[in-house]
């Protein structure tokens, strides 16, 4: 009982700082591990299986979903993992006779034990890869950090993104509409304030569709100011006027 | 589709994909500043299709639930309610009372009076205009006890008769000692209450006595004087003498003699009058099922 609102304790501070939600995670890895392994049937091996990272995902759901109102935290992370793996394990079926190239070719000889991906000659440049990579983390956390400052997480932005094409869309207007008048970008990067009524106006897009993803905007805004490179550079599809919407 | 990774977490990880979505995905051990190819992407919450079904069809399957809860609530209802019914109707058993004016009650399996009759003509005039049915046997006999102190049928030191017919050999017993223990102390011990049958003897010694061989028949016989002659023919002044003299008559007879003797003769005496016991008891019953059709 006592342990029952110690959870529901953690569960609800987790809710309010991501920091607090990591560690709980954390904590209860010992019971996501013991769900994952009622699942596959075996114990799951960290850093190998993916499904210990789906059943993580899938308890960080439970912990933002869950309703004290409507009973105890443990039963519905349970059963959050179980959905989610199967889920999973659904998405996976779908490709299913692709060998994976850790494995070893199927003809091989004895002696050639070597894992597939060893005999395929690499076009990607390791080192210049490496050195991409942290350049890429420095912009990030860069990007990150003036995110914070102006109060928004990249976590509240990932839940703020629209899902519907259309809305995607209008936001793109939005984007597009703030990239030609460049004033408008140096006003929210000095102000941290988006200028909705402008935006609304200048592109056409209704007012109220802005307003509900205004952290995602902000984010998005954001990028297009000045220092952000690599982040626009992933982001091509967009800019190109005429790049093809597919996903 | 390539997609950057911009957040790490221990439950999971933000990535941007091309067309500018940031998206929350499971973390399969990515660190910020990754580029990777796939990534895993749920459609809808963990919580199964619950939640895109339609309105209209979340709400057919629902009624569809409800009608069937519905009907089954009312099959329970309609099943409790008649069985309850036919508790509360049917008569385990019969009380009767006799004063002077007799009466007889029928008793269901509550302990409550479904039905009323007086047995002769004082009887009924005891029983008219008295409420009774759903009151329990204890509260009728009391009530009609003091009835009778008032219109005079009874006065200190007279006596009150009771016996008690049901096939429930137990409840019998146990109806009629509870009786006689009722009415006296509601009475104040000024009226001598005697349960004519058996049980009864914890009144009178003797007749305790004969209850041990005498059989649920023998009980029967005994009543049967009382209700028997006056019921048929005898006017009134007649029956005031009769309730008194069978328990008065089978007492003195057997205080002084051998209860064993005593007891057997009574029984070959009486074996003519059962059937006449009998017919009456038909007729008692068909009144009483008159009766509870009317209801």
């Amino acid at each position: 009982m006592l342990k029952d609102r110690e959870i529901v304790r953690r569960v609800s501070a987790a809710r309010r700082d991501p920091r607090a939600a990591d560690e709980l995670v954390r904590d209860y890895l010992p019971f996501i591990k013991a769900e994952t392994s009622r699942f596959m049937g075996r114990p799951p091996q960290e850093g190998r299986d993916d499904e210990l990272g789906i059943a993580m995902f899938a308890f960080h759901e439970a912990v933002m979903a869950y309703d004290r109102t409507r009973g105890a935290f443990l039963p519905l992370a349970a059963m959050t993992i179980k959905n989610r793996l199967i889920d999973f394990r659904r998405r996976e079926r779908r490709h299913a006779e692709v060998s994976s190239l850790d494995e070893c070719r199927p003809s091989a000889d004895e002696e050639d034990d070597r894992p597939l991906i060893e005999s395929l000659a690499s076009e990607r440049d390791e080192i210049e890869e490496r050195e991409m990579r942290r350049a890429s983390r420095t912009e990030i956390s860069e990007f990150s950090a003036k995110l914070e400052g102006f109060g928004v997480s990249l976590y509240d932005i990932a839940e703020n993104c629209p899902r519907q094409q259309r809305t995607l869309e209008a936001c793109r207007l939005a984007l597009a509409y703030a990239r030609r008048h460049a004033d408008l970008l140096d006003r929210l990067e000095r102000t941290g304030k988006l200028p909705i009524t402008e935006l609304s106006r200048g592109s056409g897009v209704e007012r109220k569709t802005l307003e509900r993803h205004r952290r995602y905007l902000v984010a998005l805004l954001l990028a297009y100011t000045n220092g952000y490179e690599i982040i626009r550079g992933h982001l091509w599809k967009i800019v190109a006027p005429t790049g093809g919407d597919d996903r | 589709m390539t997609y950057l990774i911009m957040e790490c977490a221990a439950g999971y990880a933000v990535a941007l994909d091309e067309n500018g979505r940031f998206l929350k995905v499971p973390n399969l051990g990515y660190e910020v500043g990754q580029r990777v190819d796939d990534v895993v992407v749920f459609e809808g919450g963990p919580y199964g299709e619950a939640e895109v079904l339609p309105f209209g069809e979340y709400r057919a399957r629902r009624t569809r639930g409800r009608r069937l809860a519905l009907v089954a609530a009312a099959a329970c209802l309609v099943m409790a309610v008649v069985s309850g019914a036919v508790v509360w109707r049917l008569p385990v058993g019969t009380v009767y009372m006799a004063i002077n004016p007799e009466v007889s009650m029928e008793v269901n399996r509550l302990d409550r009076v479904v039905s009323l009759e007086g047995e002769n003509e004082d009887g009924e005039a005891l029983v008219e205009g008295f409420g009774y049915y759903g009151r329990t046997v204890d509260e009728v006999s009391d009530d009609l006890a003091d009835r009778a102190e008032e219109q005079g049928y009874l006065e200190d030191g007279g006596t009150i008769e009771l016996s008690v017919e049901s096939d429930d050999e137990e409840w019998k017993v146990a109806t009629e000692d509870r009786l006689v223990v009722e009415l006296e102390v509601h009475l104040e011990h000024r009226i001598i209450v005697v349960a004519v049958g058996d049980s009864g003897g914890s009144e009178e010694p003797p007749a305790q006595s004969v209850s041990g061989p005498s059989t649920q028949s023998g009980q029967e016989l005994e009543i049967e004087p009382a209700p028997e002659p006056e019921s048929a023919s005898e006017p009134r002044p007649e029956a005031a003498a009769e309730p008194a003299a069978p328990p008065a008559a089978s007492g003195g007879e057997r205080e002084p003699d051998d209860d064993w003797d005593d007891d057997d003769s009574d029984d070959d005496s009486d074996d003519g009058d059962s059937d006449d016991d009998d017919d009456d008891d038909d007729r008692d019953d068909d009144d009483s099922d008159d009766d509870s059709d009317d209801d």
